[in-house]
């Protein structure tokens, strides 16, 4: 006769205090500790079978099949693919909560608080999750109003959950922090709070959060957000702001006088009136737009590499096209797949792209120096009149137009064409495309947007996955 | 190096297989090693595992012919 394991019983009773665990201690979250510590189960498991085997052998009562049963194998195969997702869940920062808790209602309550600031440089707010408004003023109390919504089964829960959470505003040396307390909720209801503080304009900001919108504004001191989801805001602030984003819908930050350092994932990011350097390391997948910055702009993203001295102009951009105008050189972009369409630009331009049609337009005189290279697009080069310039454009595969003019000379040699010209003493412009067509005309001239000939086929070369992303 | 040793490796077998995938799950979570790296070790235990059931194991009855000696 085979004696019966005692993993099944073994079983039932951690189940039993892992449930009883739940319900007498809400605040340790289980199913987040299970999403990572799941691994010691089966350690566990494999070590109380490995101590029945030795049991058995001393005994001499060895049995021969005393293999695992096909149900069993198929548990562990189950528990593996459960636990592997469950901890890619908690990385990605997703934290598990049972089915069943999220229903019950949304109880409101209204949160307030106002202090002196004294001399504290520096107000840190942290909220895990709901909006935060902060308004510069001249005052010298930092107060806070706003609503808190706890979600839970009943009133007296909601009311546990909210007595758990009072705002707090704790000054500590230099640092006044404004706190929320999310997370010493007695409950496991969700809580979020929505405020609107006004804030001394003196002080430097610093917030911290999770989920939530940031609104800053009218600030004189320098402000840095840092959270794992959020829009940020930012409007009329004198120092340096900072910005770091796991990940977010809107960037907007408007009239900085200090310098703007961006990081992170995103979707649209609007900047506009910019009188410090803006510094931007992330990728971003929706509409970018730069308007008006007075100081060196740095864009980097896995696919974009652009800088330039400053932009007076405006810049959009989105996945696969950039057009920018009025932009002060050096300007310098390298882009996997982008059209880029720019007009007007100053000292020197320096672009490639992989794949993607370039327009080029430069008005201001004397000519910027041009290096211009396209792997698989066409060219369009429209020089003002006046100009002096030495050009060279080619193309390996593809048409040469000269809708310039006299100056200008074509050559064909093969599948490849180039135009070749000076006029005066100007700028270097050197343009090359190994496929498609270079067309070099006269600014102000009819023939403004010539229909477009076919794309050449694409190379067939195998081109890396890209990531969506700019 | 009885019949008894034999069931013994091949009773501890999958325990110790159960064990070595959950460490290297749990090396996976909380460490840089992750899964996707780690995982020849299970085949490196179970060969071991195998290995060590084929040096004990003798039929019970009778010498092996020569030259089959580790079969089961």
């Amino acid at each position: 006769m085979r004696r019966r394991s005692v993993t099944g019983p073994i079983l039932l009773i951690v189940l039993g205090a892992a449930f009883l665990v739940y319900n007498l201690r809400p605040d340790i979250e289980l199913f987040d500790l299970l999403s990572q510590y799941w691994p010691f189960l089966l350690i566990a498991w494999g070590s109380l079978r490995l101590v029945e085997v030795m049991v058995d052998y001393f005994r001499g009562s060895l049995q021969n099949s005393a293999g695992f049963t096909g149900g069993e194998v198929v548990l562990i195969v189950f528990i593996c693919f459960i636990g592997w997702g469950a901890f890619a869940a908690h990385r990605e920062g997703i934290h598990f909560r049972p089915a069943w808790e999220a229903f019950g209602e949304h109880y409101d309550y209204s949160v307030g608080d106002q202090k002196p600031a004294g001399n504290a440089t520096r107000v840190v707010f942290e909220n895990n999750r709901g909006n935060l408004k902060v308004i510069g003023a001249d005052t010298t109390d930092i107060k806070v109003t706003g609503r808190k919504t706890v979600q839970a089964i009943n009133q007296a829960e909601a009311d546990r959950g909210n007595d758990g959470t009072p705002l707090e505003i704790v000054a500590q040396g230099d640092t006044i922090t404004v706190r929320t307390n999310q997370d010493h909720n007695p409950t496991r209801g969700k809580i979020s709070e929505d405020l609107e503080i006004t804030v001394p304009n003196r002080l430097n900001v610093e917030v911290h959060g999770n989920n939530g919108d940031y609104d800053v504004s009218e600030m004189n001191g320098s402000v840095e957000v840092q959270a794992d989801r959020s829009d940020v805001r930012l409007n009329k602030i004198a120092g340096n702001a900072r910005v770091e984003l796991q990940r977010s819908d809107l960037v907007r930050a408007t009239d900085l006088k200090g310098k703007l350092d961006l990081q992170g994932k995103g979707s649209d990011l609007e900047l506009e009136s910019i009188a410090g350097e803006v510094t931007i390391n992330g990728s971003y997948s929706g509409n970018l737009e730069f308007k008006n910055l007075a100081k060196p702009l740095h864009f980097e993203s896995p696919n974009t590499d652009l800088r330039l001295a400053a932009l007076p102009g405006q810049i959009s951009m989105d996945l696969g096209e950039l057009t920018g105008n009025n932009l002060v050189g050096p300007v310098h972009l390298v882009t996997k797949s982008k059209d880029v369409k720019i007009e007007d630009f100053t000292n020197s331009l320096e672009l490639e792209t992989e794949r993607g049609d370039i327009e080029l337009q430069p008005r201001h005189l004397p000519l910027a120096k041009i290096e211009a290279r396209s792997h698989s697009g066409q060219i369009n080069l429209v020089l003002p009149d006046k100009a002096g310039f030495q050009l060279v454009a080619t193309t390996d595969h593809g048409e040469a137009v000269n809708d310039f003019g006299a100056p200008i000379q074509k050559a064909t040699d093969g599948p490849s064409s180039s135009l070749k010209g000076s006029v005066g003493q100007g700028a270097a412009i050197h343009v090359a495309t190994e496929r498609g067509t270079v067309t070099v005309r006269k600014a102000g001239s009819d023939i403004e947007n010539p229909e477009k000939p076919e794309k050449p086929e694409q190379p067939e070369k195998p081109e890396k996955p890209e990531k969506a992303e700019t | 190096m009885n019949a008894n040793d034999a069931n013994l490796v091949r009773a501890v077998r999958w325990p110790i297989t159960l064990i070595t995938l959950g460490s290297l799950f749990a090396l996976n979570n909380f460490t840089d090693y992750g899964f996707h790296q780690t995982w020849p070790v299970l085949l490196i235990v179970f060969g071991l595992l195998s290995l060590l059931g084929r040096t004990t194991v003798r039929p019970p009855v009778g010498p092996p012919p020569p030259g089959t000696g580790g079969v089961r």
